[in-house]
């Protein structure tokens, strides 16, 4: 009994003191791990702000880095903080620091295995009292992980760059907006037009445009969408549009043509086939004053299918249909024919519509040609980041954008796809320049006539020949001076300035180019 | 509290440091030699000591005899050595009344303490008559099997193998050492020692201090000693890194050994390391025990190939690197 009490108190005071070390252990431990994590971790940052100080980046990406970077740290601390040690491993490692021989992970381990004899119960008398005498404070007194400064260098340099405003650094705080696409002046046009014929396709159908798609064009028109919701407003637009559709009246005369082809109505089924529902109107008239009985009878008969296959989509025309069948049948001429008028007059009003699908299918056009550009916009996001980095070197002697000769910018004035490079962003317009075009000097070509050979005149008994003479020459064949000059047409302009069909979106671009490198008073081509 | 283990570990170290002691007197510079010898006497293990001639290996031995109340011979290997030469033979005897029969005399080897002086020198038949002595403390003879009384102890000496005129022990007779220790040339001062000593008229006198039950008492002692897991799961690690292609094997061990240390080695480690901790005061065993007995322990069973052979690799180095490479374990 006493034998078991002893044991029993040997064990508890080993395992207090291992208890009271593995807390010592595991602080000592977070402490480090948190320490040399934090250190790897401030690389990201560190490197990213770097990288920032030559290519800008947008404050999304900033923020999107600050955030996985912070969640990263979070978690890796976390787990540093949750894993715990064990008890066996304290004893082993005040085994090993304060040079015991393995005493405590000996004793621990018959503790943790319920062993027990006379031999072990000496050892773990033998090991509480050397766990008593152990100074844990002094074995694992705190102290500054050695890579505390380097973690600290890194902190301080990651301030520095972001958060100084020193003339070589750039502060994240600084970000710009996610790059952002603004149509330029043609396709704020093209835009214009867009919404012009949108409205006319709706008018024609007695009907307003939509708020959703007056709302989508508006946030076109008003620019500073990202090129994603840019897209995906055109693309509503272009569902919308569909909605619009007249496809069924096509589909209606189509149908109204075939079943009166049992019927002498030669010029109707003639404009219908042709979609002219002017002119079948016209035929309808006709057809009321000069028809037969018989022909009366049949056309009666087919009016009453068609009112039926127009039931769902058109119900208006319907009515008219049935009606007119109905006045046929009953052999009033006057009645049939003022039915006839009527059902002519729903005919031209259908043929305005009608005219609303071409009107349709512009606007989609328009629609899709916007598309285009902003995926070809697309591609020069890039190049305006590089060039926006390219400002920031300008300290190093770099030519900066507003130092470029007349010349050139009024060229950059005119490509749809030029950037500002001074405010650091994707925006395809020019705010200020772009609207207005500048005019560079009238080109001059420096002209040098060539030397030339002329045929002298034979004389009496010599023979014809050539010799060099230094005049101006007659067949006015010149040398021009000239310095190759790069062209600051990107590689998808020049292809554009080639191409023998100029895309509708950059119809103005091209005219802004001609503008600005013809004479001037002769820009109005 | 001094408890009746403390008396038990007092009297074993006492004992040990009486014999060690008395040795001291005549034998100089040796003295991890004479722990060896004593820890493998002990362990009820046998020890094989390696020098060149003239180290004064049989004199240790020999001394180790004077110390100890027990019974003492002395086999001289030599090539022409016969096994019965050292187990005994039956000799035909004569009664009174004149009938035969046949009596077995009793070789060198019933003993408790054994010289096999240059054992190497035997022939492997020779060699292998030691054997069944060295593992099951009997001799058979005929259809008969005497007990050898205990403790015994068998200490032999071998000349270094690539000496002429020597054979190599058999694999089987190598395992059965508890220990191999090698005698180095003594440093100056050991000489100066050795000459002060051993050139006067009269040698040191040892006397007989400890007696063959105090010595089975101080085995009991010693096994008693408990040893955890964790430090039994280091001597397997250590004791299986000597295999090639083992989890543990490092690629020395891959590219030089035939074979690793067999379960003996894990043992002799265990064994000796309760008997090191007992003279370190400790009623535990600990890693650094283990360490301390792995090259004595491992170093004749670790078997070389042909190119650790032909490269003459010395097995201590490649436990060396073991050693130096195979953690503790931890949790």
């Amino acid at each position: 009994m006493s034998d078991n009490h002893s044991q029993t108190v040997d064990q508890e005071r080993v395992v207090r003191t291992l208890t009271r070390i593995a807390r010592r252990l595991r602080q000592a431990r977070v402490t480090r791990e948190l320490f040399y994590g934090f250190t790897w971790s401030l690389i990201l940052p560190v490197s990213v702000s770097v990288i920032y100080r030559f290519v800008a980046m947008s404050w999304m990406a900033v923020a999107v880095l600050t955030g996985l970077w912070l969640l990263g740290v979070a978690v890796y601390g976390v787990t540093t903080i949750l894993r715990k040690g064990t008890l066996l491993g304290a004893a082993e490692a005040v085994d090993r620091q304060a040079d015991l021989h393995d005493e405590l992970t000996t004793a621990y381990w018959f503790h943790r295995e319920g062993r027990s004899s006379s031999w072990i119960n000496l050892q773990l008398h033998r090991a509480a009292v050397t766990a008593d005498d152990l100074n844990v404070d002094q074995l694992y007194a705190w102290s500054m992980p050695r890579r505390a400064r380097t973690t600290a260098g890194l902190l301080a340099l990651l301030l520095v760059l972001n958060l100084l405003p020193l003339s070589w650094t750039r502060s994240w705080l600084e970000a710009g907006p996610p790059p952002v696409v603004a149509f330029t002046d043609a396709d704020q046009m093209l835009l214009t037009e867009v919404e012009r014929m949108l409205a006319e396709v709706a008018a024609l159908q007695d009907a307003e445009l939509p708020p959703e798609m007056r709302e989508a064009l508006a946030e076109l028109q008003q620019g500073m969408l990202t090129r994603e919701q840019a897209l995906a407003e055109l693309e509503k637009l272009e569902t919308m549009l569909d909605m619009l559709d007249s496809t069924e009246l096509n589909h209606l005369m189509n149908s109204m043509a075939e079943a009166l082809t049992s019927t002498n109505a030669e010029s109707l089924i003639d404009a219908l086939s042709d979609r002219d529902l002017d002119r079948a109107a016209e035929a309808l008239r006709n057809l009321s004053t000069e028809m037969s009985d018989a022909e009366r009878e049949q056309l009666q008969a087919v009016l009453e299918q068609i009112a039926e296959q127009a039931e769902n989509e058109f119900e208006e025309l319907a009515e008219k249909l049935a009606d007119a069948a109905e006045q046929l049948a009953k052999g009033d001429e006057e009645q049939a024919r003022q039915a006839m008028e009527r059902l002519a007059q729903e005919l031209e009003q259908l043929a305005q519509q009608q005219q609303g699908q071409e009107i349709r299918e512009a606007a989609a056009q328009g629609l899709e040609q916007l598309q285009q550009a902003l995926s070809d916009d697309s591609n020069q996001l890039q190049a305006a980041t590089d060039e926006m980095a390219s400002g920031d070197q300008a300290a190093a002697g770099m030519p900066q954008p507003g130092t470029q000769d007349p010349d050139a910018l009024s060229m950059q004035a005119a490509e749809a796809g030029a950037q500002s490079a001074e405010q650091g962003q994707g925006d395809l317009s020019v705010p200020g320049a772009g609207d207005e075009i500048e005019y560079g000097a009238p080109t001059t070509l420096e002209v040098e006539l060539l030397p030339e050979s002329m045929e002298l005149a034979p004389q009496s008994g010599d023979e014809p020949g050539e010799q060099l003479i230094d005049q101006p020459s007659q067949a006015e064949e010149s040398k021009l001076e000239y310095q190759p000059v790069e062209s600051d047409v990107t590689y998808g302009e020049a292809d554009l300035l080639k191409a023998n069909t100029i895309p509708l979106s950059y119809r103005a671009l091209i005219k802004r180019y001609f503008q600005a490198v013809g004479p001037r008073g002769q820009h109005d081509y | 509290m001094i408890t009746e283990i403390d008396q038990q570990i007092a009297r074993f170290q006492q004992n040990f440091a009486l014999a060690t002691d008395e040795i001291g007197k005549r034998i100089v510079g040796y003295e991890e030699i004479v722990q060896g010898l004593f820890i493998s006497l002990l362990a009820n293990g046998h020890v094989l000591l390696e020098g060149i001639p003239g180290l004064g290996k049989t004199k240790l031995v020999h001394t180790l005899s004077e110390v100890l109340h027990l019974k003492f011979s002395r086999v001289q290997f030599t090539p022409d050595l016969m096994p019965a030469d050292i187990i005994g033979t039956n000799v035909m005897q004569e009664s009174q009344q004149g009938e035969k029969f046949l009596e077995f005399q009793q070789g060198p080897l019933f003993a408790n303490i054994v010289l096999a002086d240059e054992i190497n020198r035997a022939t492997p038949k020779t060699q292998s008559a030691l054997l069944e002595a060295m593992q099951e403390q009997s001799v058979s003879v005929g259809r008969q099997t005497y007990k050898l009384e205990l403790p015994f102890f068998v200490l032999a000496t071998q000349n270094p193998l690539e000496m002429e005129g020597t054979y190599p022990l058999p694999e089987a007779q190598l395992d059965r050492f508890f220990m191999k220790l090698k005698i180095v040339y003594p440093d100056t001062e050991s000489l100066h020692e050795i000459l002060n000593r051993t050139t006067q008229v009269d040698e040191p006198d040892v006397e007989r201090v400890l007696t063959g039950d105090q010595l089975m008492e101080m085995r009991r002692t010693a096994r008693e000693v408990p040893i955890a897991r964790p430090i039994q799961e280091y001597a397997i690690r250590l004791t299986l890194a000597t295999h090639p292609e083992s989890p543990y094997a490092r690629p020395i061990v891959d590219r030089y050994v035939r074979y690793g240390a067999s379960p003996r080695g894990a043992q002799a480690l265990v064994v000796g390391g309760k008997i090191r901790a007992l003279l370190a005061d400790r009623v535990h065993v600990s890693c650094d025990d283990i360490r301390a007995m792995l090259l004595p322990a491992l170093r004749h069973r670790v078997l070389l190939n042909f190119e650790g052979e032909a490269e003459q690799i010395d097995p201590d180095t490649i436990l060396e690197d073991v050693l130096a490479n195979t953690p503790e374990p931890t949790e």
